[in-house]
């Protein structure tokens, strides 16, 4: 979310947005419904074995072959993180079907959401005309243009040449 | 079927509020996101308001915190399966030994 939008202008929400639901998380505020406490707790546990988890599969990620190089400490530290999420997992939640059926449920949501989501971005899309064809550049704008390549070009070439 | 249901709508709200986050997070000159926000909003108060026909002891307000929590308590009850999947992906990739033919 913190990378979105064009490249001279991305918003700078998804850092700040990530931390305070991450302290909200570890600091909940008083007040809150016995849902929402277990909701809370159920977070907290999560963390516990999230965290190693996501460390480990960046680690593990990085590390892995890439053109025929592998970095073997990160693949060796991340599969360490990974297994032991993993453990952590099996010994301290083990999936029963009432959280797989009430999963469902969530997924279902989620794709119904999602489906509303792509009806509404397809509907306004078919509301916009288009701008229609670009006008070429004219003689100005070609030489602006032409003026902006040339002198890259001959900063790429410089250092080569040396 | 009370649990179901009242985790289906929660999820519906909780994803339309992450939709409506995204839209303002990814805002950018050359995007009008206002009819998307606007069908987010109507898709949350839908959710909003069938959970609150189903747990119709509670406010409008305690409807919606009730049926969220309980979204993202299902939603974190089947997280090990996404573990599995990224573990299984990584897996293959760790001992991905394919060559590239050069010939």
């Amino acid at each position: 979310m913190a990378r979105m939008g064009p490249a001279f202008r991305r918003s700078k929400l998804g850092a700040p947005l990530f931390l305070v639901g991450l302290l909200l998380t570890i600091y909940p505020p008083d007040g809150l419904l016995v849902a929402e406490s277990r909701a809370s707790d159920e977070m907290l546990a999560t963390l516990e074995w999230l965290a190693p988890a996501l460390v480990g599969f960046i680690l593990v990620a990085s590390g892995a072959p890439i053109y025929y190089v592998t970095n073997k400490t990160r693949l060796i530290l991340g599969w360490a993180l990974v297994l032991f999420a993993g453990y952590s997992i099996f010994v301290n939640r083990p999936l029963e079907a009432d959280s797989i059926i009430l999963g469902i449920s969530a997924l279902l949501g989620i794709l119904i959401t999602v489906i509303l989501h792509l009806l509404a971005v397809r509907f306004t899309e078919s509301l916009s005309s288009g701008d229609g064809v670009t006008e070429p550049l004219d003689e100005d704008e070609i030489k602006h243009v032409s003026a902006i390549l040339s002198s890259h070009l001959s900063q790429m070439e410089g250092p080569a040449d040396e | 079927m009370s649990d179901f249901l009242t985790v289906f709508f929660g999820t519906i709200v909780l994803s339309s509020m992450a939709i409506i986050i995204h839209l303002k997070a990814a805002y950018h000159p050359f995007h009008n996101p206002i009819p998307l926000i606007i069908s987010s909003l109507a898709v949350m108060l839908t959710g909003i308001f069938a959970s609150s026909l189903i747990n119709s002891n509670l406010t409008f307000l305690d409807s919606m915190r009730v049926s969220v929590s309980e979204s993202i308590i299902a939603i974190l009850g089947i997280s090990p399966l996404i573990y599995l999947a990224i573990f299984i992906i990584l897996a293959k990739v760790s001992i991905s030994t394919s060559e590239i033919d050069l010939n």
